[in-house]
Order: C-alpha cells, then structure tokens, then sequence
C-alpha cells in the first residue's frame, strides 16, 4: 500500500469539505478564507470583480458613446477628456474598453456555460453507463480534441459566417470536450467509492445515485478547469476577432480594437495599449483565481 | 536575514532555467512585467512625442515635399552605389504570373521587370510614348495602319529571338485566349491573323478597319500587351490548354531586363539581370519583391532600410513616414477613382440615390484619406479624357437620404451589408463612418470584413446579384487613358459577373447604348459628350455606384533611390530599367 495521497480520489472529499465550510461559514467568509490565503487571490478577486462589474455596468457608465465616431478628434492622445485617447474614428477608447468587456468577457461565459453543460452530460454519461455508451460518445470527444483548439474554431467560424453567435458556437465546440473528458474520469473514479455503493444498496436511482452522489462531487477539478479556462476562451474570442472572424465594427470587442490598432500603434501607443491591458488583465485575473481555487482544493498546499 | 534583490532575481533566474518555477510564480512575474510594460511604454512615448498636442490630420492635398523630384538627383551627379539590389514589398501574392491574363495590378508591377510592351508611357505623360521593345514606330494619316520597328537583336529569357513573327505569335495568343484584360487588345483587333503582320524580321504591322485614335495608348497598357515567348508556349501547350496559360501562370519568360530566379507567389520573386537584354543593361543586378501583408510590417521594412520601395500604405502612414529623414514619399495625381458598389438588383433606383447622399464625403477626404483623394463627380477622373467638369458633385445630406431611402420604400431597422477586404485600414473607417451616418436615420449598416482573395473571387465570379452584398468598396483605374476603357468593364451589361468588373450586375439600356458609341467615337468633343451623358446618368438619374474620390497615389522609396517616374496610369508600378541607386 503506498503512503502517496491519491489525490484523484481525495477531491471529492476536498469539496465536500469546501462545502461544509461554505455552508458553516457563509459564502462571504468563504471568501475571505479564500483571500487570506494568498495575495494573489485578493488580486485575483479584485480583478474579477472589476471586471465583472464592467460587464454589468460598463456600457451604463461609459463617459462617451463607445460605437459613435467623432473624427474630428481622431487619435487623440490621452488626455482628461479622454483618459484612454480616441481611435481613428474618434471614438473614446476607455468607453469601448468598459463597454467591450461585456462582448469578450460575457461571450466566454456563454461559451463554457454550454460547453460545461454538454460536457459534463457527455463525461457523466460515458462514465457512468461505460460500455458502448462510453465508447461512441469519447470516440466523438477524440475527434473534436484530434484537431488543434484554434484551428478548429477557425475553420468553423470561418464557415458558418463572421459575427460573435458564430464564434459562440465555434469555441463551444472547441471546449465542450475537455469537459467530458474530465468528467468522465472523475465520475469513473467516484461510481465505484463505498458512499455511492451505500447509495445503491439503499435504492437510490441511478438518476439520484447521478444527481446526488457522483456530479457533486466531480465538481472541484471542473471549477478549477472552468476559471483557468475562462481566461483562454476570453484570449480566443478576441484570437477570432482579431482575424475578422468574430466581432464585427463598430462593436467595442476587445480583439477587434487590436486588430483595428495595429495599423496605427506606431503613431498612437495608447489605441493598443489599452484594450491590450485589459484583456491581458482579464487573462491573468482568472489565471490567478484557478490557481487559487486549486491550492485552496489541495490539502497539501492549503494554510491554516 | 532578507533575502537581497539581486539574489532573488538570480534564484527566480536559476529556477526557470531548470524549469522549477510553478505556474503561479510565472503568473507573478509575469503579471508584473506585464503591468509595468505600459507605464514604461507610456513614459518612453511621452519622451519622444513632446508635441502630440493633436492629431496628424493635414486636410490638404500632400505636397511633394523635401524629397528630390522624381528621376532628379540633388547633386546633380550620378554616384553610383555599390548596392545593386532593389528590394520592394507588395501586400498580396500574385497567383497568375501570366501578363496576358492577371489583371491585377500588383502583378502588372511585377511584370515591368521581366514582361516588355512594344513601347511605353513616357514619363508621367499619359500620350507621349518611349521605345521598349519596339525602337520605332508610326502610323498612317488615317490612324488604321500602324507599324512598329523592332530591336533586331531581341531575345527572350529561354535564348529563342524576339523577331516580328514572335511577336505576331503572342498578340494572337492575347487575342484568342481572351482572358483578364483582353478587352484592350479585342477592341482593335479582332482577327489577329489578319490584322497583325510581320513584314520582315524586325517589322510589324497592325491593320485596323477604321480610325483608332486611341491604339497606340492601349498597345502601351501595362495590362496584357505584354509579349511572351511562343516557343515556350508551344513546349507547354496541351490538349485542353492550347495556349499554355496553366504553365505561363507559374513561369515567365518574357524579353525584360531581368529574368526570374525564384518564383514564390505567396511570398517573393527575385529576379537578376538578363544578360543578353536587348538594351542597356539596368543599373540594379537584382529586383526582389516580398509579399508582406500587414501594412505595419510594410512601413517597418522601410523605415528599417531593408526594403527601398513600396507603393501600398494608407494614407496616415505615409503622413508619418514623411517625417522620416530615410525616405522619399512621392505623391503623383492618378487616373484613380475610387467607389462604392451598389447592388443594381437589391436596390432600386431612389434608394441608390438616397445611400449616395448618405455617404461622407468630407470626411472621408479630409480626415480618412489625409488629401490623398479630391471630389469627384463620377467614374472619370479630370486626368482622363472624357471627363465633364459641369456634373456636380453629391454632397452628405442626411435629411434628402432619408427622404429618398423612404420613397424608396426603405424603412428603418431595415438592414444591409458592406463588404471590404480585410486589411485596409482606411477602407474600415469610411465603412464605419457611412455605417454611423445611416445609423442616425434608423439604418442599419452590417459591415462585412472579408480576405483580399475572397472579394475579388466574390467581385469577378459567377455568383448571381442575390448572393452579393449590397455594397462593396472598390475603385477603378483605366488601362490606358480612354473613358470608355474605364467604364466599360465596370459598368456595361456585357461585362457583368465573370464576364468583366461589373459585380455589381449594373444594367442600363440606355448606358449600354451609349458606351458602344463610345466605343467607336471619331473626335475628342464627341468623347467628352458620350462620356458626359453616361457619367450623368450613372451618378445622378440611374446611380451605378458612390463615387466619392479622385485618388492621389505615393510610392515611398529609401532616400538613396533615384530615377524613379510616377505615372497616373501605371500605378504603383516602377520604372526599374531608369532606376538606380545613388552612392551616399
């Protein structure tokens, strides 16, 4: 018997015992907890909550119209009327930031929602009928994940026409896999632990022994995935946009800015700049969070 | 004790290169770099910019500037440099390589080097001709009987000479394979069997059955009448192809100073000199062309030194590059026009009139292209014969578009679509700035950013009116400087789809009508009165497209180049054989 901690089989509990704190202490506390471990996971939360806010309340709180082009005060360098300067059209570049997050950040969110949903169904589903169920649906997995991630949304997007329903769908389709995949482990490890034996041996449905037992406690590495990835759908939307796959002009998309920038980022820093910051902050705030989440789920690296 | 800085860092720098650094130290330092990245960058910006008080936004036309006049040198002496190759950057490949078929004008570009005409533009005029392959040439009194004298000791890059037969040889070819630009040659000779006859070794003559004021402008097009090698094309011919265009689109042998060594399309062409050319030798031993796609990459190449010529920059780059004490930017009024297409079969005619009023014209011409561009009242620029300066001018005017959209039955929320090609910069914003102005009168504009490839496959294919957008930018320069030659393709019914330029399926009886007098008028009073009518009608009482600008066009070359010759009719191209490079 080794003495190694088997950490696959240790998440679960891990959870439930995140849960009971949770449910012990209150989200907030939850939280705090959170934060005092680290403070990178105060930063972390500091920029998604900024960030989150802007999706809510960017486009409200804009100072100027974001998608209205002024072009008599075309690349404008930042100044107290414009804090970010103006574009080529003389639009105010902090307004299409604030109002863009709503477009990069909210279009990542829907894109793992659906891909966390069809994910997890495919993985608990192969995982838990195993046999030929399980064989067709990771044969259809592997045949997504057999192409590169951003090849692969290309080619759809590029086929199914450039707008942002179609980079929804063409990211979706990238990132629904990995979730199955991960799913399917887990739930293959749980199906066979004592607790959901116990739940069987009383009656429990499969649908309850499912529902109740096993997704619940799948959910740790998936949480994880799912704030790391965030960070990556947010980068691969604005990767489509900036091809002109994605959003279209004059939406304030953040990969759009760039590409609209590039041309121009010798004579006006700040038009690249900062579309370029807050999508890089975007990235690295979820990054930060993921790795957060993980060492907080890990008993081993978790404080005290 | 704590740990010193420089300790820190050179563990952070031991343990990345042994690869133990953790995901979350990376995210650190990485976040970090990141975030002082822009401070640096914003502080190094507001060093080196003491005055950018407000935007660069000239609203004149660009002067010639500083930089030398064309082909003069300021010293007034020819120190030849020892660097003898010219480096020039394109922003797309050229797929089809064969002169008698790509009708493109980057290829055009490419073919100067390599391709000859019998003679050419002289200098910037656009009716003064130069010797190129033919030494002499003349005409009867009657303009239908033209002949060329040829250089004797002519031969073409495989070693096979250049005599009159071969050339009678490759305008049948131009003729018979009808493809691209062989409207400039079926327009006079329709029987080149007959028409076209070699004298003697070194004499041509072309027949035509009635006067044709305007042959020897078309013979010195730079699209098509480019001569190839017919041996060449009789070893490559085939069964299905019988003129060998499948081979000639992927090999050049023509009789031009230089001969091509590499032929990339998607990414360079070099070409050294021809040692047996039949003139004198250039001055540069090596033309290189380099495809580079993204125009910052463009200007950076130039201003770095490792490229000496460009004629593809927006406008705003070549405002910046005229700062710059290592370039020449060399404006030159052309016979450009530029415009937008509108859709014959999704819109009818109040709402084509009413979008033209929609358009922004003075801000297009003022603030997007920097002055590169003037006013213009139709197709025909004032450079081109033909043009009638008593057609007005739309101006931008809201309240009439709005007017006309409604009688045309428009309604607002209605929706339509603006299709470019990626990659402009200047294109993107007149599209958002029209986009903008429909929008305050309830419409709703879908902009449709699209490959170089894909408009042009989209433009010139066989796609039926319904599947277009309802609007594509684009712009239009005649192949020699004729009127008719400039509308014809674009905008007659015979040239729609694949069977010309005309994408936007234009189609007026009336226009058809008039155009085919045009094409065979006697006098330069009846050109401009033919001319004058269809632009009215295509601009005002049946509109074929928004016409919004005359273009002045820039070539940008590194300070030491010299010869260089702009011309209104070949644009963006080079006059490599009178080019050299001053010693500095």
């Amino acid at each position: 018997m080794t003495a190694e901690p088997q950490t696959t089989e240790q998440r679960p509990l891990v959870l439930g015992l995140a849960e009971r704190e949770v449910r012990r202490q209150g989200p907030l506390a939850w939280v705090v907890a959170f934060a005092r471990q680290s403070p990178l996971n105060v930063l972390a939360l500091l920029l998604i909550l900024l960030f989150l806010f802007l999706v809510a309340f960017g486009s409200a709180l804009a100072p100027h119209d974001p998608v209205k082009p002024n072009i008599q005060v075309k690349l404008h360098p930042p100044s107290s009327t414009y804090w970010f300067g103006t574009d080529e059209l003389g639009r105010d570049i902090l307004s299409r930031v604030m109002s863009g997050a709503k477009y990069s950040l909210g279009i990542a969110f829907i894109i793992l929602s659906i891909a966390l949903v069809v994910g997890v169904l495919v993985g608990a589903l192969a995982g838990y009928l195993g046999g030929l169920v399980d064989e067709v649906l990771m044969r259809i997995t592997d045949l997504f994940l057999a192409f590169p991630a951003l090849i692969l949304a290309m080619a759809i997007a590029a086929t199914l026409g450039r707008n942002l329903q179609n980079v929804v769908i063409a990211l979706t389709a990238v990132y629904w896999p990995w979730y199955a995949r991960l799913v399917r482990g887990q739930v293959l490890a749980i199906k066979e632990r004592e607790f959901v034996e116990a739940a069987r041996a009383v009656g429990a449905t499969p649908e309850r022994v499912m529902l109740r037992h096993i997704l619940p406690n799948t959910m740790a590495p998936v949480i994880v995935q799912l704030t790391i990835d965030v960070g990556y759908a947010v980068l691969a939307t604005a990767g489509l946009s900036f091809l002109g796959l994605g959003a279209q002009p004059p939406l304030p998309e953040w990969g759009t800015m760039i590409a609209g920038a590039r041309t121009f980022f010798r004579e006006a820093w700040w038009y690249i700049s900062f579309p370029g910051l807050a999508l890089t902050l975007t990235v690295v705030g979820f990054n930060l969070l993921g790795d957060g989440l993980r060492d907080y789920f890990d008993p081993r690296s978790r404080r005290h | 004790m704590a740990e010193r800085y420089p300790e820190r860092y050179l563990t952070l720098l031991l343990k990345a290169r042994a690869g133990q650094l953790t995901r979350r130290q990376v995210l650190s330092w990485g976040l970090r770099l990141g975030l002082s990245t822009p401070a640096i960058m914003s502080l190094l910006a507001a060093c080196a910019q003491p005055e950018r008080g407000a935007a660069p936004t000239p609203t004149s036309v660009p002067a010639a500037g500083a930089s030398p006049a064309p082909g003069a040198t300021p010293t007034g002496e020819r120190r030849l440099s020892e660097n003898r190759d010219f480096v020039i950057l394109f922003s797309g490949g050229v797929p089809d390589l064969d002169p008698q078929s790509a009708y493109d004008n980057q290829a055009s570009a490419l073919f100067l080097s390599c391709y000859e005409m019998l003679i050419r533009l002289k200098g910037e005029s656009t009716f003064d001709y130069e010797p190129m392959l033919a030494r002499e040439w003349s005409h009867n009194d009657e303009l239908t009987e033209f002949t060329f004298k040829l250089a004797p000791n002519a031969k073409f890059h495989d070693g096979t000479p250049c005599d009159a037969d071969a050339v009678k040889a490759s305008f049948v070819r131009f003729r018979r394979m009808e493809r691209g630009p062989y409207n400039v040659i079926s327009r006079f000779v329709d029987n080149p069997e007959e028409q076209i006859q070699a004298v003697d070794s070194t004499t041509l003559v072309f027949k035509t059955p009635k006067p044709e004021p305007l042959f020897l402008a078309a013979i010195a097009s730079e699209y098509g009448p480019l001569v190839v090698s017919p041996a060449a094309m009789e070893q490559h011919k085939t069964a299905d192809d019988p003129y060998a265009h499948e081979w000639f689109a992927q090999n050049i042998v023509g009789t031009g100073p230089y001969r091509v060594v590499e032929a990339l399309p998607q990414e360079r062409f070099v070409f050294e000199r021809f040692p047996d050319y039949h003139s004198e030798p250039p001055f540069f031993d090596r033309i290189i062309a380099r495809v580079v796609v993204e125009d910052a990459t463009r200007r950076q190449l130039m201003e770095s030194g490792e490229a000496h010529g460009c004629a593809y920059f927006n406008a705003e780059d070549l405002v910046a590059m005229k700062q710059n004490p290592a370039l020449q930017v060399i404006d030159y009024e052309t016979t450009q026009v530029n415009w937008i297409r509108m859709n014959y079969h999704k819109l009818n005619t109040k709402a084509r009139q009413g979008f033209a009023y929609a358009w922004p014209y003075q801000e297009v011409l003022d603030k997007v292209l920097l002055g590169y561009g003037k006013m213009i009242n139709g197709p025909i620029p004032d450079t081109v014969i033909g043009y009638d300066p008593s057609i007005p001018t739309y101006t931008t005017d809201l309240d009439k578009a709005k007017q006309l959209l409604t009688e045309a039955g428009v309604k607002a929320g209605d929706s339509f679509t603006f299709m470019y090609a990626s990659g402009s910069a200047d294109t993107a914003a007149m599209a958002q700035l029209f986009q903008a102005n429909l929008a305050q009168i309830g419409i709703t504009l879908e902009l449709q950013q699209v490959d170089r490839a894909a408009l042009i496959q989209l433009n010139y294919g066989d796609a039926p009116p319904e599947e277009r957008p309802h609007f594509t930018a684009g712009g239009w320069w005649p192949d020699y400087n004729d009127s008719w030659n400039q509308m014809y393709p674009n905008f007659h019914s015979n040239s729609v789809g694949s069977k010309g330029s005309n994408s936007s399926f234009y189609q007026n009886p009336e226009v058809d009508k008039l155009m085919d007098q045009l094409q065979v008028a006697k006098s330069g009073d009846e050109i401009r009165e033919l001319t004058g009518k269809i632009v009215k009608i295509m601009t005002w009482d049946d509109p074929a497209a928004i016409f919004f600008g005359q273009i002045t066009r820039a070539t940008v070359l590194a300070k030491d180049i010299r010869g260089f010759i702009p011309n209104g009719i070949y644009i963006a191209s080079y006059n490599f054989h009178q080019m050299w490079r001053e010693a500095t």
